[in-house]
């Protein structure tokens, strides 16, 4: 099994103190919580079939119309 | 350091491979770029979905997930913060003068794959590959230095 050395900070440590934090368990839960949604997150793109093409395409269209919405507000200030 | 994001990298973190994602993945973990969006930007995205999710096919709960994923990560910057640069920025590029305004109010770079948005030199742009290399490099750091410190 891996060893994780951290230094808390003060103001989390009396907070800890405070909710009674079993910080072993804390941690460990934080860290499947990030690495599970990593996973998924790379599994999902792994599947997409969106091409660069497509995207330079859709960044155009966003763009263009978020260049006239500043635009506007410009005008209307 | 500080980034404004131009949305052609969040279509292209839907990109399978790309290097767009591979950014705000790593960037999760390290945590070296703090990212900032004009504020208006996911509203802009939000009525493109339904053509992104025939052309990507994904489900609309799996991209609803990465687009949550990636929103995470960045702040939405008022309008009302950098409007003021706005004619400067239209100056330089008028399609992507929200970003060049929100990056000269803020003094910083922008993270786009825009190749022609580097025609500029008021603002520095890094590509995706770019900042993708400065993340590994961090990351090959960060492992040198745990491997030192296990061994002391």
């Amino acid at each position: 099994m891996a060893k994780l050395t951290i230094e808390i900070p003060e103001e989390l440590e009396e907070l800890a103190y405070i909710s009674k934090i079993n910080w072993q368990l804390a941690i460990v839960r934080k860290l499947k919580e990030e690495f599970e949604e990593l996973v998924r997150v790379k599994s999902i793109v792994s599947k997409s079939k969106l091409t660069q093409e497509q995207a330079d395409e859709l960044s155009e269209e966003v763009n263009s119309a978020l260049a006239k919405r500043y635009e506007k507000l410009l005008k209307e200030e | 350091m500080l980034l404004v994001v131009d949305v052609n990298v969040v279509f292209s973190a839907l990109i399978n491979k790309g290097n767009a994602f591979k950014v705000f993945e790593l960037n999760k973990s390290l945590d070296i770029f703090e990212f900032v969006v004009p504020e208006y930007l996911f509203l802009e995205l939000g009525k493109r979905v339904d053509k992104l999710l025939l052309q990507s096919r994904l489900p609309k709960e799996e991209l609803a997930e990465i687009f949550a994923f990636i929103k995470k990560q960045v702040n939405p910057i008022s309008s009302l913060a950098f409007l003021d640069k706005l004619p400067e920025a239209i100056e330089l590029n008028f399609k992507d003068s929200q970003y060049l305004a929100l990056a000269l109010k803020l003094d910083c770079g922008i993270f786009s794959g825009d190749k022609k948005l580097k025609k500029q030199d008021k603002v520095k742009v890094f590509s995706p590959k770019e900042l993708l290399d400065m993340l590994e490099e961090k990351a090959k750091k960060s492992e040198e230095n745990s491997v030192k410190e296990g061994k002391e």
